[in-house]
């Protein structure tokens, strides 16, 4: 238990806390609680998020009582988190539509980027022989549902006239020419 | 036809879902993203010529790999019935048939996924009693449980067992129901979970039989049948599979089955009706269906396959088992079946006030 | 001598050529599935479960088994190496196992947990055979009452998870708690915190959450450190344990194995809560329980023991009393009653090939496992001298499948981005998450006993206190509780007064 409430980290961690204590708590209200004797499903809730409001605060205030020097959240590295996190979103949003071939590729690519050391002749191959690992292991041999190569890139699927995937389309174009 | 179809993706497309991965990570850094574009352009060019002959629309059903959803999560009693199912049709049907858990709210994802699918014969459904009540036991349902879905055919029907500890002092179920009405509200009954086939199953034993048991819910058959053992709850009207080992062992003591008439499994066991409680019938069944509007011609294709498959004996092998009675039929049998059903139990939603949200 | 006879019996059995096979196949898939973040044993089994109808019952459920087991070696191998816990029992192990790796022993943790896993193996194997029926009449004593007083003792126990500010600790377990809340209502149906969401009525996945806060934040933590170079481990330094290492861990294994023994005979969570039970024991007894939460080899021996002997005493209630304590050994009865055996008391006199085969074969599988794995430990560590920025791509896209692969559902997949940020902001914010995950996987089966014990009490609190059982379980959480506390408090105080 050595270090502990140093702030001004802590103060924003304990608020977070009680933020979060406050959401549940929010969320919840119209949930039933019931009584004591016959819990509703607000009971429990209402119990957990008042402590986390409550050692949230106890935490911010602690910290605030005890001021230390300077801002000690060290650098954010704002490439890495954007494309790492960027990357995940897009497996989830993509995987099934372009399958998994391709989505591996694409994502093991662009996550590589996240690294300052990432190297176009290092990040190629490795995509490329992750997609193929991935594909044989968890398509050929572990039998996963997911499509090799998917939907979206067949040809005829473009043409069908679903306005979901009109909208698709016409985003996916909006982006290239925002590339452009 | 199939080709330009997309089995199971609409689903994801309307939760209005991040773009293809190019669009997330373009927005992070400008220089190396045209490397990022050339690739997937390659990778289109490479991939898209080998893909476009498969052809034509007039190809015999079915020429890819099938799927059924079962909207419950792997190992389970409606999982191991599809897994075997499958794998019957699939022989027959010469092309793949592979299951697909999606599991999840109460059956809701799977069911969803499946009503949201393109309508070629693809993409299946396991459906089972939770089907039938969803309607009256929850208030928003992303489809219409009616309109949506075209049955194939019924796979088999099952019945439940009302269970008691062997130390029990309850020998019958006449025993039972003599002290439920003299001590009302203090025997508790187990069930799977809100909702389930166990749970709705001793409600309606409530109703008519005139008993105040009261409802102790448990997460899945195996907690519930623990606490029965440990005398926690008095009674379970548990599915077949969940309890035959049990019952065979000694440490359970059935007292009837719920079906209308008296199970292969179990001939001496009287039914719930013949120990008075008249009038009392509680099925649970499985049965596929495709979404609404495949063709005809798939629709039979594929009710001729499962009529085939359920006669199989690999099927036959869990007539005892998990206490299935197979009962080959038309689509048209399948869906007047589900109706009774459905109306059946919204009567007793209603008059037992039960609710989920 | 009875014993002997049926033990030889047993062996007989399991060393069959064919059973050899079997067992193997089993152990190494088991191995295979662990290392793989995602997928787990319960997925494995039931995709494999049609195929094992056409074989001899014996042989089925000797592989099945060998998945489950060989899984728990394999589950420590990633949370060592890259700080992925796909399961809750290895949430644990990635605690002080991944500070060793950094400091360049991955090899002495992933052989310490390797022998400690076998060792364990080998006493629980022992216990089945000998007191199998005794020790299955305590899973029957377990009702809600008792649940929730040993879960409470669990939650308190996993304070002692983070080595840093202990008000921090709680409150990550009570955010734990409310994000297990998260999903249908068991008792009333009713959606909490699910934001209309249908993927939500079940709760967030654990694997999609573990594998966020633990592998995505830690990637990201990383790339935040990337210039200092750190990231690749230089030297790795003897792949064996030395004597001083093994000195160390004897006492650990051996408390391990015993509590792991114990609460794995619990159905419902009860092998979950002996890795950490273990860990906590360890760290308060311990001479070297500074050094836990930076690279302990302690922390590493005692969970992974007694995590291997729960799962083997897990089979107890399943093969004596027909009651399954966790997943997997729903699907093993499963099996079981498809190939025409009807588990319970029976099993052994009825089926005594089967049983004394099985609890043969299980010492045999582990003994593979131990085979299998030590020539293996060399292999991984290699991995880890793969720079850095080559790796973490790597994790990204096994991380993505396997959040995929959990539930079948991309929306795990977005669960786990949100997590990875998260996770990142925690670590910012020096909260560490691993009280977190044991909240958020106690958290429900707390609430759940705590309102049936209620329902089925009529509403009276006093079960908790009036069952013997659950009092000294509630008594120990309290002892525990002024243990823990009591420290900081005087701490503060001293402060206080030499200011």
């Amino acid at each position: 238990m050595a270090s502990s409430l140093e702030n001004p980290r802590d103060v924003l961690g304990g608020m977070l806390m009680a933020g979060i204590g406050g959401a549940f708590l929010w969320l919840g209200g119209d949930l039933d609680p019931g009584s004591a004797l016959r819990m509703g499903a607000g009971y429990f809730p209402r119990i957990l998020g008042t402590i986390m409001v409550a050692l949230g605060s106890v935490i911010a205030l602690l910290a605030m009582r005890q001021p230390s020097a300077g801002w000690v959240l060290g650098q954010t590295p704002w490439r890495g988190v954007i494309l790492v996190l960027g990357s995940l979103l897009s497996f989830g949003g993509a995987v099934r539509g372009v399958g998994l071939l391709p989505v591996v590729t694409v994502v093991v690519f662009a996550a590589a980027w996240a690294s300052r050391y990432a190297r176009l002749r290092s990040a190629l191959p490795l995509s490329a022989g992750l997609a193929a690992v991935c594909a044989f292991l968890f398509i050929h041999l572990l039998g996963l549902p997911l499509p090799l190569i998917g939907p979206w890139l067949t040809a005829g699927y473009w043409s069908a006239a679903d306005p979901a995937v009109s909208t698709l389309a016409v985003s996916a174009s909006a982006f290239s020419t925002i590339a452009r | 036809m199939p080709h330009n179809q997309n089995p199971g993706q609409n689903h994801g497309q309307n939760l209005g879902v991040e773009p293809p991965a190019t669009g997330t990570a373009r927005a992070a850094h400008g220089s190396w993203f045209p490397w990022l574009r050339t690739l997937t352009a390659a990778t289109l060019l490479a991939v898209v010529p080998a893909i476009a002959p498969v052809l034509p629309a007039s190809a015999a059903y079915p020429d890819k790999v099938v799927t059924i959803v079962v909207p419950f999560a792997p190992g389970g009693g409606t999982d191991t019935v599809t897994r075997i199912l499958a794998e019957q049709m699939s022989k027959d049907l010469g092309q793949p048939v592979i299951v697909d858990n999606r599991p999840g709210a109460g059956t809701i994802i799977g069911t969803n996924i499946v009503a949201n699918s393109a309508p070629d014969g693809y993409m299946l459904l396991m459906a089972s009693f939770a089907h039938a009540v969803n309607p009256f036991l929850n208030a928003k349902l992303p489809f219409d449980t009616e309109k949506a879905f075209a049955p194939v055919g019924l796979v088999a029907k099952s019945y439940n067992i009302a269970v008691v500890n062997t130390s029990s002092q309850f020998k019958t179920l006449s025993d039972l129901i003599a002290y439920a009405k003299a001590h009302p509200g203090e025997l508790n009954f187990g069930s799977f979970g809100n909702g389930t086939s166990a749970h709705l199953s001793a409600e309606l034993f409530n109703h008519l039989a005139g008993t105040r048991i009261v409802h102790v819910p448990y997460k899945g058959a195996a907690p519930a049948v623990t606490d029965l053992l440990a005398g926690q709850v008095q009674v379970v009207f548990s599915s077949v599979a969940s309890v035959s080992g049990h019952i065979g062992s000694g440490s359970l003591r059935p007292l009837a089955v719920t079906s209308a008439q008296r199970s292969k499994a179990f001939p001496d066991l009287p039914t719930v009706a013949e120990s008075g409680v008249p009038g009392y019938v509680s099925d649970a069944w499985y049965g596929v269906y495709a979404p609404a509007g495949t063709p005809a011609a798939v629709i039979d294709r594929l009710n001729a396959s499962l009529n085939k498959a359920i006669q199989s004996d690999a099927f036959k092998k869990l007539e005892t088992v998990e206490g299935l009675v197979i009962t080959p039929g038309t689509p048209q049998d399948f869906a007047a079946y589900v109706h009774g059903e459905a109306a059946r139990w919204r009567d007793v939603v209603k008059s037992q006030n039960i609710k989920l949200n | 001598m009875e014993l002997f006879s049926n033990l030889g019996l047993g062996f007989a059995t399991a060393l069959s050529p064919f059973n050899l096979l079997y067992c193997f196949m089993g152990v190494f898939l088991g191995t295979a599935i662990g290392v793989l973040p995602g997928l787990g044993p319960v997925a494995t089994i039931a995709m494999l479960l049609p195929l094992t109808f056409g074989l001899d019952p014996v042989s089925s459920l000797i592989m099945l088994a060998g998945i489950y087991y060989g899984a728990q070696y394999g589950g420590s191998t990633t949370a060592v190496l890259i700080n992925l816990p796909g399961e809750s029992s290895s949430v644990v192990t990635a605690i002080d196992g991944y500070e060793m790796a950094k400091r360049g022993r991955a090899g002495a943790a992933l052989a310490s947990a390797a022998l400690g896993s076998f060792f364990a193996g080998t006493v629980a194997t022992v216990l089945i055979a000998v007191a199998a029926p005794p020790l299955a009449m305590l899973a029957l004593q377990f009702g809600p009452a008792e649940y929730f007083s040993l879960m409470v003792l669990g939650l308190v126990a996993s304070v002692a998870l983070a080595s840093g500010s202990l008000l921090k600790a709680f409150a990550m377990i009570f955010l734990g708690l409310l994000l297990g809340l998260i999903g249908t209502d068991v008792e009333s149906g009713a959606q909490r915190f699910t934001m209309d969401l249908p993927e939500l009525a079940d709760g967030l996945n654990f694997v999609a959450v573990s594998m966020g806060l633990f592998g995505i934040g830690e990637i990201l933590r990383n790339l935040g450190h990337e210039h200092s170079r750190s990231l690749q481990v230089k030297s790795v330094s003897g792949l064996m344990l030395t004597r001083d290492d093994l000195k160390r861990i004897v006492g650990p294994v051996l408390r391990g194995t015993g509590l792991g023994s114990l609460l794995g005979i619990l159905p419902g969570g009860g092998a979950m809560l002996s890795s950490f039970a273990a860990y906590t024991l360890e760290k308060r007894i311990s001479p070297n329980g500074a050094q836990f939460g930076k690279g302990a080899i302690e922390g590493v021996a005692a969970p992974e023991s007694a995590n291997n002997a729960g799962a083997q005493t897990s089979f107890i209630p399943m093969l004596t009393l027909g009651i399954p304590s966790n997943p997997v050994m729903a699907l093993m009865i499963g099996a079981m009653i498809i190939q025409g055996i009807t588990p319970g008391p029976n099993v052994v006199t009825k089926e005594p090939t089967l049983f004394w085969g099985m609890i043969a074969s299980m010492w045999v599988g582990n003994l593979m496992l131990v085979l299998l794995n030590l020539p293996l430990v060399g292999l991984w560590v290699r991995m880890l001298k793969i720079p850095y920025h080559l790796l973490f791509p790597a994790i990204i896209a096994f991380c993505c499948i396997g959040a995929f692969s959990a539930g079948n559902s991309t929306f795990d997949v977005f669960v786990m981005a949100l997590f990875g940020a998260f996770g990142y902001c925690l670590i910012k914010l020096d909260f560490e998450p691993a009280p977190l995950l044991l909240g958020f996987v106690l958290g429900p089966m707390l609430e759940e006993n705590l309102r049936r014990a209620m329902l089925l009490s009529r509403g009276s609190p006093s079960v908790f206190v009036t069952h013997p059982l659950s009092l000294a379980l509630l008594t120990c959480a309290v002892a525990l509780l002024i243990v823990v506390v009591l420290p900081g408090i005087r701490a503060k105080r001293e402060e206080a007064f030499s200011e």
